[in-house]
């Protein structure tokens, strides 16, 4: 099954993926959606999340750590967001 | 003795009498206090009795260097201004990079220490040991750009100045001290520089740093540029953002404040956000002194109203401030707001969030348009400017608000005083805590007030692996602990909170053992005990000046009123519960008094 949902990049990830907003179609199991995105993308999704960057789902950052078959549903935003950590 | 890191040496001068003194840093104050942060709070601790007016002569006013500052280390320009706050009446340390902390290092001291009052206008004047009281009659109603220029027309390209501008001669409590466009901008130090009729302090050093295993430093140094430079924050997204890299995920993640802590989510974010400011404003990246990240942008507006402004900066704080805070969705008026309030010298970030206040006031009827001159709605940009210039030239409203938000909704009264979003009386800046509760935590017991700098757990809550669920209260009160210990560490040692994204403790450890040769430094463990030690001496300071445990606390809105949309949406701060835990962690008592036997273990 898939869903529609919206996909932004922000700061430097904006401009290595060239874009900042845009609507996606994608599996609606969450690591296919963004293994669907990093190949769209260039973006070494599943292995650089919570390394080089997180993902905000509709703005609530637990993407990290989710259930296997976490399932996202139409309309969704998922955020790209680089990665900030202290030392 | 041979000080290594360290120049060894204190620089009093005592503006009542003119006299100047000199004295040997002592080793046992370096080891217990490390420098920077912690060795202002023992000075101020030591010498300032307490009940003392923030604004009269006995106040001190101390700029102070860590023992990495002017070092080859990364982000090691910076260098703190503490004394007695005039906002707060509590500890006050302000942080500032730029170039003034080196020049101090250089011209020998570790710190300078001003105590007493002018009778006339001065600005201090130290070449390595020359050290003179200059007249600053021509100075005083110039604002801080033209008395940079003027003093370093005078004196040299290579003097360092930090000066006041007229907002700290009328002593405003939102005034800041501005050092070549770098600001000590939170808590109204400027207003405490002003009282002493002391309006520059311009520095000349020539002298270097000894270095204790220079070979080892070196090597740890190299690592360390090398870890700034591969990190995703230090190594690219900041030097091309700056601050506001993080603008747009905050807003996304609802905790990007909205008219005054109202709403969830800005909608002006087409216009405002990081790449228009990289695109359209940003003229040129800055640095610090030894700092590979150059997030300084120079920003000038090429078109429109406000064509012609510029700013260093703005920095992420006041894109907010003058932005999502007054419902402003210009950059252009944000970056002339943020010019107006370097050149008067104010803190960007206290002067829109009482902006903000004021329009609160005034759409629920607590100021009129009589009492303002206009109307003040949010979202009015032009209102905003006005408000703005009132507050930097000190008339009509803008006198009132000049002298922060607790005390503005003080005198307003009729309900106000539940809009003013502050803590301790020092103004929230640019955090919705609602989104993310270890954020309320950290603004409850901050050690000056409202304040972010203290700890920033949005990086854990939000931004970074996602270790903590934002909206649980679990590991909250543990990790603001142990943050404020480690950041009371990082600003004693005169590196740049942002070189910690890339750099850990081990690290920093490895920089400051080769460099100073120090045994009491020479681990992470021993660092985070002095870091605490800091962190509970600020604590007594404050108990002492008559702070009530009460005032751990949030502002009520953010307590009791759900936010309608947004992340965020339906949430309070649940600050009870976390702040029971960190007194226990902290080993205070239930008012939030350090315990004797933890006094005891800190040496305090
Ligand atoms: S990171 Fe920015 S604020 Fe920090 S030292 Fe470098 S230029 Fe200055």
């Amino acid at each position: 099954m898939t869903v529609k949902i919206q996909v932004k990049f922000f700061a430097q990830l904006a401009i290595q993926t060239g874009c900042r907003s845009c609507t996606l179609e994608v599996p609606n199991n969450f690591y296919q959606a963004i293994e669907v995105i990093g190949a769209r993308f260039n973006l070494p999704a599943k292995e650089k999340l919570g390394t080089y960057y997180s993902i905000l789902i509709n703005g609530k950052g637990y993407s990290y750590g989710l259930a296997d078959n976490y399932e996202l549903k139409d309309e969704d935003t998922l955020a790209f967001v680089p990665i900030l950590s202290g030392g | 003795m041979q000080w290594f890191g360290y120049a060894g040496k204190l620089l009093y001068v005592n503006l009542s009498n003119g006299n100047y003194e000199v004295k040997e840093l002592a080793p046992e104050q370096a080891k217990k206090y490390l420098g920077g942060k912690g060795l202002a709070a023992s000075i101020l601790y030591d010498r300032l009795q307490p009940g003392q007016d923030p604004l009269g002569p006995e106040n001190l006013l101390v700029f102070a260097t860590g023992p990495l500052t002017a070092t080859l280390a990364p982000t090691s320009s910076r260098m703190i201004v503490a004394t007695k706050s005039p906002l707060t009446g509590l500890w006050l340390d302000s942080n500032a990079g730029g170039f003034l902390g080196r020049e101090i290092k250089f011209a020998g001291y570790d710190a300078l220490i001003v105590e007493g009052k002018s009778l006339e206008p001065v600005y201090i004047l130290i070449e390595d040991d020359r050290v003179e009281l200059r007249p600053a009659n021509n100075l005083w109603g110039k604002d801080t750009f033209e008395t940079h220029q003027t003093l370093k027309e005078l004196h040299g390209p290579d003097y360092r100045v930090a000066a006041i501008g007229q907002a700290g001669e009328r002593m405003d409590k939102l005034a800041a001290i501005i050092s070549e466009a770098r600001a000590f901008g939170r808590g109204g130090a400027g207003a405490v520089m002003g009282s002493k009729n002391l309006k520059a302090i311009v520095v000349r050093g020539t002298r270097g740093i000894n270095i204790a295993d220079y070979q080892k430093f070196v090597d740890y140094v190299k690592e360390a540029f090398n870890e700034v430079a591969i990190h995703p924050d230090t190594g690219g997204g900041r030097n091309h953002y700056g601050t506001s890299v993080i603008y747009s995920f905050i807003n996304e993640a609802g905790v990007h404040p909205v008219e005054n802590f109202r709403k969830g989510k800005f909608t002006g974010t087409d216009t405002i956000n990081e790449e228009v400011l990289r695109s359209k404003y940003y003229k040129k990246d800055k640095a610090c002194s030894s700092c590979p990240i150059a997030c300084s942008k120079l920003a000038k507006v090429d078109e429109g109203k406000y064509q012609g402004k510029f700013t260093e900066g703005p920095e992420y704080e006041d894109v907010w401030s003058f932005g999502a805070q007054c419902g402003n969705t210009d950059l252009g008026a944000v970056i002339y707001a943020e010019y107006l309030c370097d050149a008067y010298g104010l803190d960007a970030t206290s002067v829109g969030n009482v902006v903000g206040f004021a329009m609160e006031c005034f759409e629920q009827g607590a100021l009129t348009e009589e009492e303002i001159g206009y109307p003040l709605r949010f979202g009015d940009t032009e209102a905003m400017i006005k408000t703005v210039e009132a507050i930097c030239q000190g008339q009509g409203i803008g006198k009132l608000l000049a002298q922060g938000v607790r005390y503005a909704s003080e005198q307003i009264g009729k309900g106000s005083e539940k809009w003013a979003m502050h803590v301790k009386g020092m103004e929230l800046p640019a955090y919705d805590p609602r989104g993310a509760f270890g954020m309320g935590l950290a603004y409850a017991t901050s050690d000056r007030g409202g304040c972010h700098l203290r700890s920033w757990p949005i990086a854990q809550e939000v931004l970074a692996a996602n270790r903590m669920d934002p909206f649980s209260v679990e590991f909250k009160a543990e990790f603001i602990k142990s943050e404020q210990d480690l950041i009371a560490v990082i600003d004693s040692l005169g590196l740049c909170l942002f070189a910690t994204f890339a750099l850990s403790l081990k690290q920093i450890v490895g920089m400051l053992s080769a460099l100073t040769g120090i045994q009491e430094f020479n681990s992470g463990e021993k660092l985070m005990v002095i870091g605490e030690r800091i962190y509970n001496l600020t604590r007594l300071f404050n108990l002492r000046e008559g702070m009530a445990p009460a005032s751990d606390t949030l502002p009520e809105r953010l307590l009791t009123e759900q936010l309608a949309e947004g992340p965020a949406a339906g949430q309070v701060v649940p600050l009870d519960i976390m702040l029971k835990e960190y007194y226990t962690i902290r080993h205070w008592d239930e008012a939030g008094r350090p315990l004797p036997a933890k006094l005891e273990e800190l040496g305090l």
